[in-house]
């Protein structure tokens, strides 16, 4: 099976048998592994085989198949991640893992877009947490097993190589869609915002979500040619009048608040795109804030299991959204 | 099939955003949506020549892929396939 959760002695016993693995689990277990061909992640919620858990107990397992023909893992940092792209395979897929907060995520959300080979290789990945009881004592990991490294800052990715007969193909479900309010643009790039066009008309963005009583558990959404791209509100910083997000807003970028979600399990299933016979779902992740907006613990989003994240990768960071990857026969 | 060189007139249709067809794959809605929003911001000929080699290379880099083909019939027509 690729993905599963398992225990940590299941887990160090492929490790010793040499299986290529990524991996999600709190950072007492990921810690206490062997040194191995595999990459990981701190983070306790996950969608189980069950649904919807917090667990320090399991750790979640992707093994990957025996038909890649090449894999190598790396690791970098928020000086060299602008090659990440280049440094991908020609045909197969990139899994990248990177702290929570740190001088890497921030550096790769913001400027991702524009590295050399930008989306034209596969990346998928995930942002690593902590127990958000836990937020102010712990700091989000990224492991490089093959040394048995634990990093606050950095990335690590495991590059795969596919063979000639098989492709991978990164997809998103979003349940947020535009809603039907003011387009929002933004003056500069950035994680927070002072100011913001409402239809052109240049407002404090703080002072218009409190005066329009906006749900800040709506994402902000941009149409990506039928595709939504999230950014998510963190909060507003009441002394400094500034709204703060949990991945940048772009100029250039039309932006809506979303239309509210009332059933996101329903709406997750109906937005399961059909697969073809054949397909492997090789990765799969969530937003910690589907599972706490959506109270997703205990419920199960289809068949689909993996880490619940702070934050999604789909060729560039992601908030509010569900991606995997497929491994498709052509 | 192959993919149409950078002088043919929808490559830079896509980048002004003339024409919207309905993509499939992600990676290009992706970088569409980047490209069309860096062009928007600062229409010039060298950026839009520099897009147009990126979706390009996106193109050329995916298309044993099912829906990337599908894009370039919806974008070029069935001239792509022959």
């Amino acid at each position: 099976m690729m993905n599963q959760m398992l225990k940590k002695d299941q887990v160090v016993d492929l490790i010793k048998d040499g299986k290529k693995l990524i991996l999600a689990g709190c950072e007492t277990l990921l810690s206490q592994l062997p040194p191995g061909d595999w990459i990981g992640g701190s983070i306790p919620y996950f969608m189980g085989p069950k649904g919807g858990e917090s667990t320090n107990e399991s750790i979640f397992v992707t093994q990957l198949p025996d038909y890649v023909i090449g894999s190598t893992v790396r690791k970098y940092n928020d000086e060299n991640i602008h090659s990440i792209y280049n440094d991908a395979p020609q045909n197969g897929l990139s899994i990248i893992i990177i702290p929570a907060s740190s001088p890497t995520h921030l550096t790769f959300a913001l400027n991702s877009t524009n590295y050399k080979g930008f989306a034209t290789k596969p990346l998928i990945g995930w942002i690593s947490g902590v127990h958000l009881n836990k937020l102010s004592v712990l700091k989000p990991k990224v492991f490089y097993g093959p040394h048995m490294e634990a990093s606050e800052n950095g990335a690590v990715v495991f590059n795969i190589e596919l063979p000639e007969n098989k492709v991978a193909d990164i997809q998103i479900i979003n349940i947020f869609n535009q809603g039907n309010g003011d387009t929002i643009t933004f003056p500069a790039d950035g994680f927070s915002a002072k100011e913001a066009l409402i239809n052109g008309e240049k407002v404090n963005f703080a002072d218009y979500i409190e005066k329009n009583s906006i749900d800040t558990k709506l994402p902000l959404v941009n149409d990506a040619y039928g595709d939504s791209i999230n950014i998510s509100f963190q909060g507003i910083d009441e002394k400094e009048r500034i709204v703060n997000f949990y991945a940048p807003v772009f100029t250039g970028t039309k932006y809506k608040i979303a239309s509210p979600v009332e059933n996101y399990t329903g709406n997750f299933v109906q937005n399961i795109p059909k697969s073809d016979p054949g397909d492997d779902v090789f990765f799969t992740c969530n937003c910690i804030l589907n599972y706490l907006y959506a109270d997703l613990e205990g419920k199960k989003t289809a068949d689909f299991t993996g880490p619940i994240t702070f934050g999604e990768i789909a060729y560039q960071l992601l908030n509010q959204t569900f991606v995997f990857a497929t491994i498709k026969e052509v | 099939m192959k993919v149409p060189n950078s002088n043919h007139p929808k490559w830079l249709a896509l980048v002004e955003g003339e024409i919207k067809p309905d993509i499939e794959f992600l990676g290009t809605k992706i970088l569409l949506n980047k490209i069309f929003a860096d062009y928007k911001t600062k229409p010039n000929h060298e950026l839009a020549s520099k897009s147009i080699n990126e979706l390009i290379h996106l193109f050329e880099m995916n298309i044993k892929i099912p829906k990337v083909q599908n894009d370039l019939i919806k974008i070029f027509g069935k001239e792509v396939s022959l």
